[in-house]
């Protein structure tokens, strides 16, 4: 992978955010972010403060849900928990993903002998 | 199910109120960056950094407090403008799907309203008002209890209103005017071709009664409305300005009323408009005074 980080694109970080918390239950802004830089093994490019954006928007949508509660550490944090619509949007959108990538995957994989193929 | 509607109404609440409560929703944004940013330093500092550096590095992959206080607040007002809008289409859907309904709602609401804002403004015309003029509360309005045989019932004769003045003892005065005028009795002539306008003829005292000044020259006087009287008139101030042009010399000048030259003695305020307060919708241009 080069050493730049990747850019997000638009989008993809609100899918991101639905489905940490699809599978991670109910987390804090903070707990989402971290998620989010450890499974992408610190290759995107996550500006931590843009995820209340992306947060404020999912919730506004009724995907997610917000409760202030108390974490382990004491500390008061706004939770954030995925709603029935918001998994039903998951899953609609990461099937559009899962179609999009294919499709970039086989563009993208196309060799000069398919050319020749005939069709 | 009922948990699904529950948490739909709360959203919908909270949409609401978001439109009222942006600071409110600023604030809550710095409480949770501000957990944010003490949760990122403490776990910086159980991986050993100084507390300094722990500040630091959390800054620096949080990126920018205003930033994102900035991108925060742009998606709220975005969405809040997305959302009126989906909803109005929502609405609009709904609406056309079942035109029965939506024409036999529309109706009813349009006829309430209009309903409601026509009685409305007849009551306060009529009922909530003060009367627009001093000592509006000792005036009295004298008439014979209502029936149905129209407006020879609902007013007096002239010898029941000398009857009426010269016994009352709980009244300082008493005065009238002639309802049965009808609108265009009045015909000016300036130039060839005469022009008509409304007037109401008035007991002599009428202005006295209802303490109104005139804006300019006199009102009436006793003799005004006796016989062999030269003919005089007060005019509307909405009739000075239309039909004389303002003219600030109009007070003793003659005109040709209803073939009679009749000299203009005075012009009323402004804000005297018999027809709001006698004959709701008429338009009065000039008060002449009533021979008994």
């Amino acid at each position: 992978m080069s050493p730049e980080k990747l850019d997000l694109l638009q989008g993809t970080l609100d899918l991101m955010v639905l489905q940490t918390l699809a599978v991670m239950g109910s987390m804090h802004g903070y707990g989402i972010a971290r998620r989010i830089e450890q499974v992408s093994a610190d290759e995107v490019l996550l500006n931590q403060g843009t995820i209340y954006a992306s947060l404020v928007r999912l919730e506004q949508r009724g995907w997610i849900d917000s409760n202030w509660g108390v974490p382990g550490n004491n500390r008061k944090a706004k939770f954030y928990a995925i709603t029935e619509a918001g998994k039903r949007k998951l899953a609609e959108e990461a099937a559009h993903w899962g179609r999009l990538t294919g499709v970039m995957d086989r563009v993208l994989g196309m060799d000069s002998g398919a050319e020749e193929e005939p069709a | 199910m009922s948990d699904m509607r529950l948490s739909t109404a709360r959203r919908g609440l909270g949409r609401f109120f978001a439109f009222f409560r942006g600071r409110a929703l600023d604030r809550e944004l710095e409480a949770e960056m501000a957990a944010h940013l003490a949760m990122a330093i403490d776990e910086n500092m159980e991986r050993g950094m100084t507390a300094v550096e722990a500040r630091r590095q959390a800054l620096l992959r949080f990126g920018g407090v205003d930033q994102a206080k900035n991108r925060h607040r742009e998606a709220r007002s975005i969405m809040s403008v997305e959302i009126l809008m989906q909803d109005l289409k929502y609405t609009v859907r709904t609406l056309f799907r079942d035109p029965g309904f939506t024409i036999v709602a529309v109706l009813i609401l349009g006829l309430g309203i209009g309903a409601n804002v026509a009685v409305f403004s007849v009551v306060n015309t009529l009922m909530l008002r003060p009367l627009p003029f001093p000592n509006a509360h000792e005036l009295v309005w004298i008439a014979p209890p209502p029936t149905k045989c129209g407006l020879s019932c609902a007013t007096y004769s002239t010898d029941a209103y000398d009857e009426f003045r010269v016994g009352t003892r709980s009244f300082q005065d008493v005065t009238g005017y002639f309802a049965f005028s009808s609108a265009g009795n009045l015909a000016l002539k300036m130039g060839d071709a005469p022009t008509p306008a409304t007037s109401i003829d008035v007991i002599a005292n009428f202005f006295d009664v209802l303490g109104v000044q005139p804006a300019m020259g006199r009102l009436f006087r006793a003799e005004d409305g006796r016989n062999g009287a030269s003919p005089v008139v007060v005019i509307t101030d909405a009739w000075w300005r239309r039909q004389f042009n303002a003219d600030k010399a109009i007070v003793g000048k003659s005109y040709d009323i209803n073939g009679q030259q009749t000299t203009v003695i005075g012009v009323l305020p402004a804000n005297f408009d018999f027809g709001a307060v006698f004959s709701p919708g008429a338009k009065v241009d000039a008060i002449t005074p009533l021979n008994l």
